[in-house]
């Protein structure tokens, strides 16, 4: 408990930090948010009217505190373009973000920690090179390329998948919404035709956005395996004469885990960015695709919003690698 | 296979090498010969990087893939252990071998409870579960003289002592009621105190259970409190090996003499104390047949040109050497 | 073992790994360099007519949707940006350095702001931070660099603190103090060239990734605009025509992107690899 209240306590000048920056970002977008809102018709006093309106002609430092005094009210501004409060479109588009993020990570890590052991295990064999292969070139492709290049290659020359065109083909309609994200809800409902053809939707992204997380997570567990397997305490449980089985288990992959869980927080951290890219290659409807329009619209509600919920949920992430760290990792106590 | 029953010796080496890379290198343990009787307690004496751990490594199964072994005899209780390595060694690991290793701290897992490591091994050897797993596992750190065993046991190794640790690992070492525990410079990096008390556990499970140690150590004063026999390694090669009151008493191997009269127990004043010239020989230099010959002041040319043979006298006291004492 | 192989030098043979470093590194170095002056046709101009046309003997690459040479475009892409890499890296590299020798020599406070910085910009996911940047800035060249810029500080910044704050307490810096040197002759003339191997590895990978950052401003309409060419514009544009089967308009720019990247990420680890001795 007192670790999580530790933690949370050391993020809070980054935050502050954080709003100072989304804040100066925002405002300097160029473009007049107040002749975009006035319309096409309007004239000079019509503009000025909507940007006193809009409280835009007040001094920066005014704005600011204003700005500060709506947050803390959970108030983050209106979108221009959709009318609707900033926390409103966020908060239904942060779960489609979320699955999809989400389990991308899942599946780096489910594939990428296998393929990092089975290299580790065999230094320059066959699983070490594929290993060195896909981390090399993964890393190396852009995502957005990748993305259209699964497209094209799954949707228009096999024709495996569905359109790319969002998160459910328009023949069905979306479940109850319980978590938000569409196939545990799909799954939750029972619904298993409905959770088929939300899975169908999601392969192409998720296995995008997964293949961009893949290589350095096979890498570190490459590199952390290796360090392991030549330690000290191996060689004991190896002398000891337990069985390769259990000394891979107990001694040597508990251990090695623990330096990929904390690499995962800075690949979920590239990965939040890549999903912008993934989600406007997919037509996903998620925060990344709303704040890319709103940018290009001179929005900038939506924008600070955005940099706002991405910066917290790289927190979030962070405070439960912390915690789960702490769970694994005795010596975390002995730190100080 | 009841290991202490029969006379024969329990371990029997005869002209064992260990070298990295190709033959054409030299090799770094050279053609020892080494035999250890059942119960017997021996001390192999060297210093660092005389190739000691190599061959305690080699012995209990552990040996790094990058080396390769050769031997023309390595026996353990009749089992062949040249090659295929791996097969053999499964079944006599951490069974009828134990190894301790120096640096307690770091050869046990920092993540995993002192209980857990112990009860692994004795649910490995001796197939023990649940509850009579959780007092065999109490029952193995008594035996070890920690104290407060049930509590001990939750702890991990980064709340443990030095001291503490290497008990654990003796603990580990025993579980599995091996007919030869090998320790490779157990008690190094301890204080004086824990060391003796660490060493004096050894050997009383040593004599309780009649189980053969091999006791390797760079400390000559620890040898003659705790060994039967003292065998002097240098440079990879065995120089000499005797009685432990016959070595102290005349050495036959220079190597020897000059290990004994740098030893500040046996010096009277500083002034008495001589250090041995010169370093270990690099291996790949051209290396004289006798690796001692380039430090030694009764070096003859045969030394450097024909390996000495080991000669035994009628008490078990053995050297190699063209010019022994 | 012989002694001659287990001394590692700068000399050693060169392995499979570094040759496909090499040749691509002269690969994009020609393209960028005198590829414009060897296109076969021009990148700008446009020839509805022979509009979507695939890959031939005529155009290598096919013609995009303006009847466009996809080849030429692609060439002259590299040029564009490979700039905004080497310009956006090098000027990280020279203000990272000199924020973070400055917070690793003088402490105190100056530490505290500069740290405080540096976590600012690290708490947000990078590419986050660059969108939100080159959108504040305006759809240009020079905000694409800039938010490239700011979004690496950390990296050159942490490593250069770190290095100078162990070192400032070392024998020869306060010799360099008694003898009068000032600050910052001693860190420039005597502490940098130590991390020069360090930061080299360092840019070399990061180039990789400053390519990555500025070809995905642009696809999201972010950085150049055109008709000049570039090759994350390409594949924007190119992206509306797969489902119509003509791949080759955001397949070449793509891998093309891939090559350049690959390039700096195999050049950094043969640079690694050479110079930093703990990894032999």
């Amino acid at each position: 408990m007192r670790l999580i209240a530790t933690r949370l306590l050391a993020a809070v000048p980054t935050m502050i930090g954080v709003i100072i920056v989304t804040f100066i970002l925002t405002r300097l977008l160029p473009g007049d948010a107040a002749a975009y809102f006035a319309g096409p018709a309007a004239t000079a006093d019509s503009i000025e009217a909507t940007r006193h309106h809009l409280g835009l002609d007040r001094p920066l430092p005014e704005q600011f505190v204003l700005y500060v005094e709506g947050l803390t009210r959970g108030d983050l501004g209106k979108s221009l373009t959709s009318g609707q409060s900033v926390l409103d479109d966020l908060s239904h588009r942060l779960p489609a973000s979320i699955e999809l993020t989400f389990l991308a990570l899942l599946v780096a890590l489910g594939l990428g920690i296998p393929l990092g052991t089975g290299a580790a295990l065999k230094p320059g064999g066959r699983i070490d090179h594929v290993c060195s292969l896909v981390s090399t070139v993964g890393q190396a492709t852009p995502t957005f390329f990748l993305g259209l290049l699964l497209v094209f290659v799954f949707y228009y020359l096999l024709e495996w998948v569905p359109a790319p065109i969002g998160r459910l083909d328009v023949v069905y309609s979306p479940p109850h919404e319980i978590t938000g994200a569409w196939s545990i809800d799909a799954a939750l409902a029972g619904d298993w035709k409905l959770l088929g053809a939300v899975l169908r939707q999601l392969i192409l992204p998720v296995t995008t956005l997964a293949l961009f997380g893949l290589g350095p997570l096979a890498r570190v567990t490459r590199a952390s395996m290796i360090e392991v397997l030549a330690s000290d305490y191996v060689r004991t449980a190896r002398a000891a004469g337990l069985p390769r089985r259990k000394v891979l288990r107990a001694y040597a992959f508990r251990n090695a885990v623990v330096p990929v869980l904390n690499a995962s927080g800075m690949v979920f951290s590239y990965m939040l960015g890549a999903s912008v890219l993934v989600e406007k290659v997919f037509g996903w409807p998620g925060i990344g695709a709303y704040a890319i329009d709103a940018v290009l619209a001179s929005d900038f509600a939506p924008v600070q919003g955005f940099v706002l919920a991405m910066a917290l949920l790289y927190l979030l992430l962070n405070l439960i690698i912390d915690i789960v760290n702490g769970l694994l990792d005795p010596r975390v106590h002995f730190d100080v | 296979m009841n290991a202490r029953a029969s006379t024969s010796p329990l371990l029997a080496i005869e002209a064992l090498s260990i070298r990295f890379g190709d033959d054409q290198c030299p090799s770094t343990v050279d053609a020892i010969d080494l035999v250890i009787g059942r119960g017997e307690i021996i001390a192999l004496v060297g210093e660092s990087g005389s190739g000691k751990s190599l061959l305690a490594h080699t012995i209990a199964g552990i040996l790094t893939p990058a080396a390769s072994v050769r031997a023309k005899r390595f026996e353990f209780a009749g089992v062949d252990l040249r090659s295929p390595q791996e097969h053999a060694f499964a079944s006599l690991r951490g069974r009828e071998i134990g190894i301790v290793f120096q640096n307690p701290r770091s050869a046990l897992n920092p993540v995993r409870t002192v209980g857990s490591h112990i009860a692994d091994v004795l649910h490995e050897h001796r197939g023990l579960r649940f509850r009579r797993l959780e007092a065999a596992v109490i029952a193995a750190l008594a035996a070890v003289r920690i104290p407060e065993p049930a509590a001990r046991a939750r702890s991990y190794p980064g709340e443990l002592s030095g001291g503490m640790c290497q008990r654990v690992m003796i603990a580990m070492a025993l579980a599995g009621d091996p007919s030869l525990l090998v320790a490779d410079e157990p008690t190094t990096g301890l204080d004086t105190t824990t060391q003796a008390a660490i060493l004096d556990l050894i050997l009383d499970h040593a004599r309780a259970r009649r189980m053969a140690t091999l006791f390797i150590t760079h400390d000559l004063v620890l040898a003659r409190a705790y060994a039967e026999r003292i065998v002097v390694m240098h440079a990879g090669q065995i120089v000499e090996e005797a009685p432990t009151d016959r070595l102290f008493a005349a050495p036959r191997h220079p190597y020897s003499a000059a290990l004994l009269s740098a030893t500040p127990a046996n010096a009277g004043t500083v002034a008495d104390l001589n250090g041995i010239p010169g370093n270990l020989p690099k291996l790949g230099v051209s290396i004289p047949a006798c690796r001692f010959a380039e430090r030694c002041a009764r070096a003859i040319p045969r030394c450097r040109s024909e390996r000495p043979a080991f000669v035994f006298d009628t008490s078990r006291h053995g050297a190699a050497c063209w010019v022994s004492l | 073992m012989s002694e001659a192989a287990a001394e590692r030098s700068f000399v050693s043979p060169v392995r499979a790994p570094e040759w496909v470093a090499v040749a691509l590194l002269v690969l994009m170095g020609s393209m960028a360099l005198i590829g414009p002056f060897l296109v076969p046709y021009d990148a700008i101009a446009t020839d509805p007519p022979i509009a979507l046309q695939q890959p031939s003997s005529a155009h290598l690459f096919g013609t995009d949707q303006l009847g466009r040479d996809v080849f030429s475009r692609v060439i002259v892409s590299a040029r564009v940006d490979l700039g905004i890499a080497f310009t956006a890296v090098i000027t990280t590299l020279l203000i990272g350095s000199a924020l973070g020798a400055a917070a690793g020599w003088a402490g105190g406070w100056t530490d505290r702001i500069v740290s405080r910085l540096l976590d600012t910009i690290m708490a947000f996911p990078l590419f986050v931070l660059a969108v939100g940047i080159a959108a504040a800035l305006g759809n240009s060249v020079s905000s694409v660099v800039i938010a490239t810029v700011i979004v690496n500080l950390p990296l050159y910044a942490r490593q250069v603190r770190t290095e100078i704050n162990r070192r400032r307490g070392a024998a020869y810096v306060e010799a360099a103090q008694l003898a009068g040197i000032g600050p910052f002759t001693i860190v420039a003339l005597h502490m940098m060239p130590n991390l020069a191997p360090q930061l080299a590895v360092q840019a070399s990978l990061n180039l990789g990734w400053a390519i990555l950052n500025a070809a995905g401003l642009s696809f999201l309409g972010l950085g150049i605009r055109p008709p000049h060419p570039e090759w994350g514009i390409m594949v924007s544009e190119g992206a509306a025509y797969i489902i119509s089967g003509e791949w080759w308009l955001f397949v070449f720019p793509g891998v093309m992107l891939l090559l350049a990247v690959l390039t700096f990420s195999l050049t950094g680890d043969a640079l690694r690899d050479r110079l930093d001795p703990r990894r032999a």
